[in-house]
């Protein structure tokens, strides 16, 4: 039987393939891709142990460049960290040294602060620190400088809060003296000390005696000092009645950063609620 | 043609385009040479068209294979079309001398290098586009090619016949 032979020309063979490529280029990728898997798997073996072959011409230099300048900013910013972990130790070794001097901060939150903006001079004394509501501090909180009482916070702001210090001509605070019991209200000055008045003369006040804020629930449960009395003398009015100077126990000018105190901080939030409640329903 | 040749010479040069061409690679693009598309000039310069034409077809077929992770088509059409082209151009410019080979291997390579990228963008696909490496890739096979001419000749005893006649 006589075959036909079926002559194949270079014209058919190039016109054959170009077809099959123009089908291989709009197939989808999920079926052509199963053609790169089976090259894949086929040459699994050689193809993993080049992997590990190098070469001697492999150019390193470009490699080299690129880490180097990665491993410098790693190393930068594990220096920032370092300082950053440095400065949170120390702000938790003042603020343990704080709690166990002091027995009635156990429980209570102490939010360290630094002072971005320092006390103003004249009659108002306050002065801007960088926590505020985000970090659960609440208006009238106490402020704590230097183991002692200096103020509180007047003005609240998402970053950062306002305080206002105790001798601040517009804060008023309860206070008292461990050999005189009875309540005093202590008035600031603005000039870096405050005001005790209505103190009958019977008293006996010593010049240096430690005058103490006085508890207050919530805000805090053990009184603290305040500051020392400076002078003493006969109100010019009065004179059955004392005129009694506080100066503060620390030195707000050399104060670089101070602490809020948080009595109940699971609350903290249920202040902030109940503070906006109170906003809110007063307007 | 020695075809089982070259059915092993294409499984070698797939193999080592796929995975061995990056340790060469020079400058910060890692530009690398394309074996593949040395290989397909070579085949184009040296056999008759009809051998040419299957050649640059496989050989872009293997080069789509390599290129793991990309649709495929795109050099194969750009391969076949060049190849066979170059083996048509062959008949009536000779490309015997080294310069020669190194000029054809880096307009080739440039050539089927854009039209592989167009292509694929006419396909939908995205490719990234780098004019940089792509002149860098042709340079290298510009320059590699020549010496690897010499062991393909080598390898392949080719016999060269009279262009045009089968």
């Amino acid at each position: 039987m006589a075959r036909k032979r079926i002559r194949i020309t270079s014209r058919m063979l190039f016109a054959w393939f170009m077809l099959a490529g123009l089908i291989l280029l709009f197939s989808p990728l999920a079926v052509t891709s199963r053609l790169q898997f089976a090259f894949a798997r086929f040459f699994h073996r050689p193809l993993s142990a080049a992997r590990h072959v190098p070469l001697s011409a492999k150019t390193e230099l470009p490699l080299k460049d690129d880490f180097s300048r990665k491993e410098s900013q790693y190393q930068n910013y594990i220096a920032n960290l370092e300082e950053e972990l440095r400065q949170k130790n120390q702000a938790i070794q003042q603020l343990s040294g704080v709690r166990t001097r002091l027995r009635g901060l156990e429980g209570a939150k102490l939010v360290p602060a630094d002072i971005i903006i320092s006390p103003a001079s004249g009659q108002r004394s306050e002065f801007i620190i960088n926590r505020g509501k985000d970090d659960g501090v609440c208006k009238d909180m106490f402020v704590i400088g230097d183991n002692s009482v200096i103020g509180t916070i007047s003005d609240l702001y998402p970053r950062t809060a306002k305080v206002r210090l105790f001798t601040d001509s517009a804060s008023v605070a309860q206070v008292n003296m461990p050999d005189v019991e009875i309540n005093m209200l202590m008035q600031g000055n603005g000039n870096n000390t405050a005001k005790i008045k209505m103190v009958p003369a019977k008293h006996q006040i010593k010049i240096g005696s430690p005058v103490m804020l006085r508890k207050k629930p919530g805000y805090m449960d053990s009184a603290m000092i305040v500051g020392e009395v400076q002078q003493c003398k006969r109100d010019s009015k009065n004179p059955a009645l004392w005129d009694i100077t506080v100066k503060p126990s620390c030195d707000i000018t050399k104060l670089n950063n101070v602490a809020v105190i948080i009595m109940n901080p699971q609350s903290s939030g249920n202040l902030n609620r109940a503070e906006n409640t109170k906003t809110s329903g007063g307007k | 043609m020695n075809w089982p040749r070259f059915a092993v010479l294409l499984l070698i040069a797939a193999f080592l385009q796929a995975r061995w061409i990056d340790t060469i690679a020079v400058t910060n693009l890692r530009v690398t040479p394309d074996l593949l598309l040395i290989a397909m000039v070579f085949f184009a310069v040296r056999c008759n068209e009809f051998e040419a034409i299957i050649t640059s077809f496989v050989l872009g077929f293997a080069a789509d294979i390599a290129a793991s992770g990309f649709s495929m088509g795109p050099f194969i059409i750009s391969f076949g079309l060049f190849g066979t082209a170059l083996s048509y151009l062959h008949r009536i410019v000779s490309i015997k001398k080294v310069p020669h080979e190194a000029i054809t291997i880096f307009v080739v390579a440039l050539a089927a290098g854009y039209l592989a990228w167009l292509l694929a963008r006419i396909a939908g696909q995205s490719r990234p586009a780098g004019f940089g490496a792509l002149l860098g890739t042709s340079i290298y096979s510009a320059v590699l090619g020549p010496v690897l001419f010499l062991l393909l000749d080598w390898l392949m005893r080719i016999k060269t016949r009279r262009r045009g006649r089968r």
